[in-house]
């Protein structure tokens, strides 16, 4: 149950979004909902008012000059129904497949939404990262763009200004790319995640999730990718900062190895 | 929820296809869509589980994909057309996916029930011929805490085999 | 012995489905939260942040002035009104200490999360709103967190008016230990820990509470022991039983979760009464996840010789029960200490159990009941013994099984009703393909992959009979056939939504010779049904059909008698079947005929009775409850003793701890199966509850007193993907105690399922010469133990 009285705005643009967020003593921007709703029926995220961007005309894929612009309302089912995605950005579909929740969640579910929640734990933030995504935010002062790597601040802690909305998500594609996580269970958050990209210029990174309070970028460019090396040079760079309920944090450090190791592997022949 | 509510709470009328009728009924801003369709629409077979998007026992189709009604403002919803449990089948005139987990023992409690029901309708209406690990994979935004789902599933194999050429 | 035989056993082969199936199907279920009530309002709690303190007081101001708001309630007022919540059962019944526990804490709490003062508004989330603006004052106590550090002197003292932190010390032993392990050419030991977790059903609990005009109490609750709730809350409120009425519709789910003791109970009548208006609650998942069950850590020694034949056993069980609390929950502490030496003829014996009290919310029941513990630590003891000799874990069980020709068997505090064990195992290894899962072990350990195979055998004690409490061994059904031959059964046992309504009425179809669709069965209403004892220890089908067939029975007899007047011949020659009356080699009348003949020409039809065509009857298997003790000084309170065997293959990932469940078999014996569709259910149901206490579920608390598990994100319950395809069988072996030859069927699998995962992932790290039994056997526990040898 929803304990503040609270009122339900769904603006036709984000011009007219970003007025309320403005006007409102107290508001809270919803995406999906998959997040911000169970937080308010639990009271952890308090609203006079809520600004649903469902009809904000954010929820489309466009793909111009070779980089895809990700509406922030783009929910995972409606990424992976983009025509040719699969081609243009496999590693975003692989994430979008294994969302944890089932197809509910992939129907509700937004890669906005996962980005500004700066989850440690979760996949989208790890993947942005690594794609070296630009995130796109939008308020009455006009607008800015933020690397993905910038735009995480700390576990649960994402650039976003009072006023602001993140509007798009913008990622140009790579060569090659490889995603694992590892789950305890079905249930589970993500306890590690890694995204492997090879891009064009033959510079071969590991971005890992889950292990730091933001995403850890390992350059694996100049190392002769043995599995072992992987395996030594992730352990010594990432530090056992982040917890949850789930896994302490030693434990996300000693697995950390393995599964970059794994998401590398997919790269195929580094 | 209750009457008196409506006078000072933020709310709105808003109109819906449900189960094949348009209905226009008032919400309150904060009330959320399982809770509307229970509460205001009086189809109670919307099941409440966890309120965190976890269970699945409240899944409904909004305008044609399945979605847990307990992550959604009913606001959200104006407009949308929406099928619960209640659109299936009800007593005598059973929908082939109901009569298949009936047949199959899909389920004991029945909490779960409605969430599972209206996944095996979109499996079985996609026509396809999924695997065993297919279906399970179908299953896993649906918690179960009575049958171990071996009977889901295979009230799921059943109801696809019965939708056949429908 | 085979008039005994329930007459529905001839129907197995083509058993009815689920009664109601169209209801629940179609959305029509009637739970709880789908009851409508016009002027409803609604609760919410105010909890405490704290897992030990003083309470000062109260500031409501702010909450009342919220709108919406009927009514708040502190602990303060609300123990100015009622009493004390009276035990499910109480520790002083087997010797121990308990205090008085509020329905709202008015002086102290015992942990967080527990009720100190309410709110009532016309909106639940009003309601919610305004119980975060009460303002409790607390004086902050030292908490105790762990069992073992509860029993150290000096450790805080969980109930500050207590001297120590110990309930009560269960001891059963048989035989002389010393000698036995004195003796033994081996002796091992292992600690053995079960992790705290409890049922999570899908439907939270919840209630409705209204006062009549005439002034009673109706309780609407979605509890499994509605009778004992009403003798509770009639003595909370000073009330003859008769002022109260409860009512437990459909349930979404139990498996003791729903057993009655919840300080929620008492406090919502109070506050009905209070804002003149029914109220209504309901559990939030965050609330239900604060229930525990099952942390115990076993001390265990097991004495044998070269054959691996058991010679001693010993077991010292720590077990942290929370705050106590009036629920059920405590009792798993004495069940499992009684469970042992479980299947195995172990000729001496000693077994303690210690409830300990800490800082944490009560436990409530939880299948399995403290048997998983118990099957845990014996199958973790047996397979040690294998791995030792290098025997075959399948053979050191038959080495050690009870013999099916020596049953019944006594233990210090069972007698054993009947079984085949050896011939279940067997079956399970059968069914499981043991012998092929122990050559893909040997080809994936050639590999370099760590596979395991686990087998567990576990003996489940049901039914069980308490004196001094309201949670008993027997009960109650009637049986009535109106004049136009429809059937109702009114029982006092109530289903969590396991099906045994469906047995229960295939068992009166069968005994009165009419079809199952005749036959109504009602339950969970006390103003209609006979007292009873509910739902729980696999009682239902038992004793609530067993008193249905009594009656049912009783009926049949007044019904021959007057078709035998009907149809001029002498009752000997009649037979009731297909809805019809039959006079041998001749006439026939349906049986809405001869209802209506009874009801309509009695008495003035000299020879037909006038009595109803009603029974009431109580059954309890007697010859098995054996509470004055024998010649030996034995009681045994468990009437049957189901059991199952239990065969799995998993593979473990060296690298994460993971653990993948390759294939699943089991076997159980739950004496005569009245219906085959709801028995195989209840098992696999069962063997998933077990699997995921194995792998994953944990209701952790942080070294604060918080618990961190507070949804299913963080309290990992199994989901399809988790699980493999699950072969199960039976084998049947008749109880000779019960009027039915069935045993009880739904609580196990449990403890198996817990047992065997365990087995299977030892067997699986052994060649690293790693070892693990702190359980859940989660990534993280597993990956602890195989660094703890390669690292």
């Amino acid at each position: 149950m929803i304990r503040d009285r609270l009122r339900y705005h769904a603006p036709a643009d984000v011009e007219t979004a970003c007025r309320i967020l403005g006007d409102s003593p107290s508001a809270a921007v919803i995406g999906g909902g998959t997040i911000a709703v169970p937080r308010l029926g639990r009271g952890e995220l308090r609203a006079d008012d809520i600004v649903h961007l469902s009809r904000a005309g954010l929820a489309e894929v466009v793909l111009s000059e070779g980089e895809l612009r990700i509406g922030s309302m783009v929910t995972y089912a409606g990424l992976l129904a983009t025509p040719g995605i699969e081609q243009l950005n496999p590693l975003l579909c692989t994430v979008a497949r294994g969302i944890t929740g089932g197809d509910q969640i992939r129907n509700q579910g937004t890669l906005g939404g996962s980005i500004c929640h700066a989850n440690p734990a979760s996949d989208v933030p790890t993947a942005l990262v690594a794609l070296r995504a630009r995130l796109v935010l939008h308020s009455i002062e006009g607008e800015r763009e933020v690397p993905a790597g910038e735009f995480l601040r700390g576990g649960f802690q994402a650039d976003i200004r009072p006023g602001e909305i993140l509007t798009h998500i913008l990622v140009r594609p790579v060569d090659r790319s490889g995603y694992h996580k590892f789950k305890l269970s079905e249930s589970s958050w993500p306890i590690v995640t890694a995204a492997a990209t090879l891009t064009h210029d033959r510079q071969c990174h590991v971005v890992l999730g889950g292990v730091e309070p933001v995403p850890v970028r390992i350059d694996l460019s100049q190392i002769v990718g043995t599995e072992s090396t992987i395996r030594e040079l992730v352990a010594a760079t990432v530090r056992p900062t982040w917890s949850d309920a789930l896994a302490p944090a030693e434990y996300r450090h000693l697995i950390s190895g393995e599964i970059a190791a794994r998401a590398v592997a997919q790269l195929g022949g580094v | 929820m209750s009457k008196l509510d409506s006078q000072d709470v933020p709310g709105r009328r808003i109109t819906v296809t449900v189960n094949g009728v348009e209905r226009r009924a008032w919400c309150a801003d904060r009330t959320l869509l399982a809770h509307f369709v229970r509460e205001q629409l009086a189809l109670p077979g919307t099941h409440v589980g966890c309120m965190n998007g976890d269970c699945g026992a409240c899944t409904v189709i909004v305008d044609g994909a399945i979605v847990k009604s307990c992550l959604q403002l009913a606001a959200a919803a104006d407009g949308a057309e929406i099928t619960t449990v209640e659109g299936l089948g009800e007593p005598g005139n059973l929908h082939p996916v109901q009569e298949a987990f009936w047949a199959e023992d899909g389920f004991q409690c029945g909490f779960c029930l409605p969430g599972h029901l209206l996944v095996a309708l979109k499996l079985a209406e996609q026509q396809g011929d999924p695997s065993e690990e297919e279906i399970r994979a179908a299953l896993a935004g649906n918690l179960c805490r009575c049958t171990g789902y071996q009977s889901i599933v295979a009230a799921v194999q059943r109801a696809i085999r019965q939708t056949e050429g429908t | 012995m085979d008039l005994m035989r329930p007459r529905a056993a001839a129907t197995e082969s083509d058993p009815p489905r689920r009664r109601d199936g169209e209801l629940i199907l179609s959305g029509r279920g009637d739970y709880l939260d789908d009851v409508r009530i016009p002027g409803l309002t609604y609760a919410a709690f105010v909890r405490s942040p704290h897992p030990h303190a003083r309470v000062r007081g109260f500031r409501t101001a702010a909450a009342e002035a919220h709108s919406g708001v009927l009514r708040v309630l502190t602990g303060r007022e609300a123990a100015e009104r009622i009493g004390p919540i009276p035990h499910f059962f109480s520790p002083t019944n087997v010797g121990g200490k308990t205090t008085d526990f509020e329905c709202l804490a008015s002086t102290e709490v015992y942990y967080v999360g527990q009720p100190v003062a309410a709110v009532v508004a016309t909106d639940p989330g009003d309601a919610e709103a305004a119980a975060e603006l009460v303002e409790v004052d607390y004086d902050v106590l030292p908490p105790v967190l762990d069992a073992h550090q509860a029993l150290q002197s000096g450790a805080p003292q969980a109930f500050s008016h207590w001297d120590d932190n110990l309930v009560v010390r269960v001891a059963f032993n048989e035989g002389d230990v010393a000698e036995a392990f004195e003796s033994a050419p081996h002796v091992l030991r292992d600690r053995v820990k079960i992790q705290r977790y409890g049922t999570s059903p899908l439907e939270p609990r919840g209630y409705i509470a209204q006062w009549n005009p005439d002034g009673r109490l109706v309780v609407r609750a979605s509890t499994q022991m509605p009778h004992p709730l009403r003798s509770a809350l009639a003595a909370m409120f000073d009330l003859p039983e008769t002022a109260v009425r409860v009512i437990a519709p459909r349930l979404g789910g139990a498996f003791g979760h729903k057993f009655h003791g919840y300080p929620e109970e008492g406090a919502l009548c109070l506050l009905s009464r209070l804002v003149r208006a029914p109220v209504k609650w309901l559990e939030r998942r965050e609330d239900a996840m604060l229930v525990g069950a099952r942390e115990m850590e076993h001390d265990l020694a097991i004495a044998f010789d070269d054959e691996g034949v058991i010679l001693g056993l010993r077991d010292s069980i720590v077990c942290d029960v929370g705050a106590l609390g009036t629920s059920a929950g405590w009792g798993m502490a004495f069940v499992a200490a009684m469970t042992f030496p479980g299947p195995y003829r172990v000729p001496a014996y000693d077994v303690e159990s210690l409830v300990v009290v800490t800082n944490k919310a009560p436990w409530n029941g939880a299948r399995g009941f403290g048997k998983e513990s118990a099957c845990l630590a014996l199958e973790r003891a047996v397979d040690l013994v294998a791995a030792e000799l290098s025997l075959d874990a399948a053979e050191v069980r038959r080495r050690n099984f009870i013999p099916s020709t020596a049953f019944p068997y006594w233990t210090a505090s069972k007698r054993l009703d009947s079984g085949d064990y050896q011939a279940v195992l067997d079956k399970a290894l059968a069914l499981g393909d043991y012998p092929e899962l122990v050559e893909r072990r040997r080809q994936a350990r050639a590999a370099g992959r760590l596979a395991g195979v686990g087998i567990a055998f576990e003996l489940t004690p049901e039914g069980g009979d308490f004196p001094g409490g309201l949670a008993r061994g027997f009960d109650t059904s009637t049986v009535r056939m109106d004049p136009a031959g429809s059937v109702t059964v009114l029982t006092g046992v109530t289903s969590p939504g396991t099906g045994n309504e469906t047995a229960i009425g295939q068992l009166v179809a069968a005994e009165l010779g009419v079809s199952f669709d005749r036959v109504r069965v009602v339950q969970g209403d006390t103003d209609t049904t006979p007292y009873g004892f509910g739902n729980g220890s696999s009682r239902s089908l038992n004793l609530g059909g067993g008193a249905a067939v009594l009656a049912a029975r009783e009926v049949r007899a007044k019904l021959v008698a007057a078709a035998a007047v009907a149809l001029e011949c002498d009752p000997g020659c009649i037979a009731l079947d297909k809805d019809t009356v039959f006079r041998e080699g001749g006439a026939q009348m349906p049986i809405s005929d001869l209802a209506r003949f009874v009801y309509t020409t009695s008495i003035a039809h000299p020879a037909v009775p006038y009595q109803h065509l009603e029974a009431t009857c109580s059954y309890a298997p007697e010859q098995n409850l054996l509470h004055q003790p024998d010649s030996a000084g034995r009681t045994s309170s468990y009437p049957t003793f189901s059991n199952s065997a239990h065969v799995c293959a998993v593979e473990v990932d060296e690298h994460t701890g993971q653990v993948t469940l390759a294939s699943y078999a089991a076997v159980d014996d739950c004496g005569v199966i009245v219906n085959p569709i709801l028995v195989r259910g209840q098992l696999l149901g069962a063997i998933a509850m077990g699997i995921g206490g194995a792998l994953w579920e944990e209701a952790r608390f942080d070294d604060r007193g918080h618990p961190v598990a507070t949804s299913f994100k963080n309290y990992l319950v199994p989901r399809s993907v988790d699980l493999p395809a699950i072969r199960v069988g039976h084998h049947t072996t008749p109880s000779p105690f019960t009027l039915l030859g069935t045993k009880g069927a739904g609580e196990g699998g449990v403890a198996g399922a817990v047992a065997a995962v365990c087995n299977a992932v030892n067997d699986a790290i052994a060649p690293l010469g790693a070892r693990v039994s702190k359980m859940p056997l989660s990534a993280p526990n597993v990956l602890r133990a195989i660094r703890e040898v390669t690292k």
